[in-house]
């Protein structure tokens, strides 16, 4: 058995949070952007949940959210934090570790 | 190898170096909403754009679920309320598309909702998956504002209850309309005793309206368990009628009476039962009242026909035991009390057609004394003459009786034994009640001396005297046999304005 660090391969499972702000063009933006993003690189081996600050704003505590819109990459690890209405899709790929 | 660990921990802080850099310049480029500060009592979000707030609010406060879509149905924002609505988590509903929560019966329903309300307002009942359970909407759509693709807007209402009030007034009809319908009456009581609701039949019975009254107020019925006489107790009050069903026990079928001033008497089975909710619990109770009136006249009618048919019988089987004891003494053979006691039944039967073509009623004396005389000539050897008079049903027998026993000894010894022998019968009234009727003989063989009383005598004495409460006198006059009967009737016999007469046919010699 190799240690190798694992691949940057779209078949692992992802587990992503959105911070949102309501209703705002920035949230709808940073919902449209990630989920067409998960659709197209992820193949379904994602868990996306999709939180409003305003209506739980402990949550945003917990995950030591500074700003919203952000999205959080839980797994696989590191963790990594997006701010912003995540439209530069490239800047997120990397960001996520996916290989586009 | 400690180098390993250092370059770990540097390239850590390198990385969150970077995320601090990177959310300080997201800051000041205006790509936030917000922020999120830690604050005394919880976290505290920082709106960066204030003219938001109140509209936010309003929207996160309200009793309706309200939901940003884009034009392809994936949700983009969802209010707390809606979340309630299908019973799901407030992360799990925002990136999903809606059709996820909606029934595949209602797909079409939310696809005609995303396109017409991408471009005006419009309504449509919608249905959502709750759990298990469905949930019946209407929901609302018009396009957002959006300088993207095109996004709507929805707000969607839940007619759970409504649809349930609609349920509750249907079935209320229905039950109205069951009530308007039934032939008997039915009530239906609350808890208290009180009518909520009576069918049109129990209206009609009582005279008034019944909603609104306690029950054992209304219908004075008196019940009891079998057939009730004037002066009977019953065996059940009307109230203890309700209380039993009101306590959960049924009643089925008892008959009960009921007395309204200026009505005769009414006949009824009652069946009382409680009357549940979905649950089981006790709410009130059904009376039903059948109207069997009719049937339990038929049934006393019935009952007195069986009592008079009885009576009659035994009448008759007395009249034959003692005209059988009777011919027998007096017949020499067995031949003889044949024939005579043939004849005797013969009469007796005929008198019972005569009464039974007539329903027993009331006979004409004229019909009776036709019908008796038909097989001795008729209108060639028999003539008789007298007021219309209808005799009742116990006097019928008797008197046919009587004229057989004539007849017989008319044929035998009389006006019947030779070939020009004739009989005229005569009647009337007579003052004090009584009728009398004559029966002559002329141009029969001669006789003389007196009558010898043989049993046909002594039955027409006998008959005339205890049966119809008058006498029989018999003379031998030279010409024949003459007969004179005397008989009471009831004054309503007479009818005075008729005469009946058939005169002797001319004879031919």
């Amino acid at each position: 058995m190799t240690t190798a660090p694992p691949a940057d391969d779209a078949r692992h499972d992802y587990v992503l949070r959105l911070f949102i702000t309501g209703h705002t063009e920035k949230s709808r933006r940073a919902v449209r952007n990630v989920t067409r993003l998960c659709e197209e690189h992820l193949h379904g081996a994602y868990d996306l949940e999709v939180i409003d600050v305003y209506q739980q704003p402990e949550l945003a505590i917990e995950h030591q959210l500074v700003a919203a819109p952000t999205l959080f990459k839980v797994l696989p690890l590191p963790p990594r934090k997006l701010i912003g209405d995540l439209s530069d899709t490239g800047r997120v790929l990397a960001g996520l570790g996916i290989r586009s | 190898m400690p180098n390993e660990g250092t370059d770990v921990e540097v390239a850590d802080l390198r990385q969150r170096l970077a995320e601090s850099e990177e959310t300080l310049r997201a800051i000041y480029q205006g790509e936030v909403d917000a922020l999120v500060v830690r604050g005394p009592n919880g976290p505290q979000i920082f709106t960066l754009r204030g003219a938001q707030e109140p509209y936010r609010i309003l929207v996160e406060r309200m009793h309706e679920g309200a939901l940003t879509l884009s034009t392809d149905g994936l949700i983009l924002y969802s209010n707390r309320h809606f979340a309630t609505l299908i019973e799901r988590p407030l992360e799990q509903i925002v990136g999903r598309p809606l059709a996820e929560f909606v029934p595949v019966s209602d797909v079409p329903v939310l696809k005609g909702l995303l396109s017409d309300g991408a471009r005006w307002s419009v309504r449509r009942e919608l249905t959502l998956q709750s759990g298990e359970a469905l949930v019946p909407t209407l929901a609302a759509a018009s396009p957002l504002v959006d300088e993207e693709s095109g996004a709507v807007l929805l707000i969607v209402t839940d007619l759970t209850a409504q649809k349930h009030s609609e349920e509750i007034a249907a079935a209320e009809q229905f039950a109205r309309s069951i009530l308007e319908q039934a032939t008997d009456a039915v009530l239906v009581c609350n808890r208290s005793g009180r009518i909520t609701h009576a069918s049109w039949a129990a209206d009609r019975l009582s005279g008034q309206p019944l909603t609104g009254q306690v029950a054992w107020h209304t219908l004075p019925l008196h019940i009891g368990a079998s057939e009730l006489t004037e002066g009977q107790e019953p065996a059940m009050s009307v109230q203890a009628l309700v209380h039993e069903a009101l306590a959960g026990r049924s009643v089925h079928r008892l008959e009960a009476g009921l007395d309204q001033p200026g009505r005769p008497r009414q006949h009824f089975l009652v069946s009382a039962g409680p009357l549940r909710d979905r649950t089981g619990e006790h709410i009130g109770c059904i009376l039903t009242l059948t109207d069997i009136t009719e049937r339990k006249e038929a049934e006393v009618h019935q009952a007195m026909l069986v009592a008079e048919l009885n009576h009659r019988v035994k009448n008759i089987l007395a009249v034959v035991q003692s005209v059988a004891s009777q011919t027998v003494a007096s017949s020499p053979s067995v031949g003889q009390f044949r024939t005579s006691f043939e004849g005797r039944l013969r009469a007796i039967s005929l008198a019972h057609d005569i009464l039974t073509q007539l329903r027993w009623g009331q006979v004409d004396l004229e019909h009776l004394v036709e019908r008796s005389l038909a097989p001795y000539g008729g209108n060639a050897r028999v003539a008789w003459s007298g007021p219309t008079l209808r005799l009742p049903a116990q006097n019928v027998v008797s008197l046919a009786m009587v004229l057989h026993e004539l007849s017989t000894n008319a044929a035998k010894y009389g006006a019947f034994s030779n070939g020009c022998g004739r009989v005229e019968i005569a009647w009337r009234r007579l003052d004090d009640g009584m009728a009398e009727l004559t029966w002559s003989e002329r141009e029969g063989p001669g006789l003389s001396g007196e009558p010898v009383p043989g049993f046909g005598n002594k039955l027409i004495s006998r008959v005339m005297s205890y049966d119809l409460q008058g006498s029989a006198k018999m003379r031998y006059a030279p010409e024949g046999l003459g007969c004179r009967l005397t008989f009471r009737l009831p004054n309503a016999s007479w009818i005075e304005t008729e005469h009946a007469e058939a005169p002797l046919a001319p004879v031919g010699n």
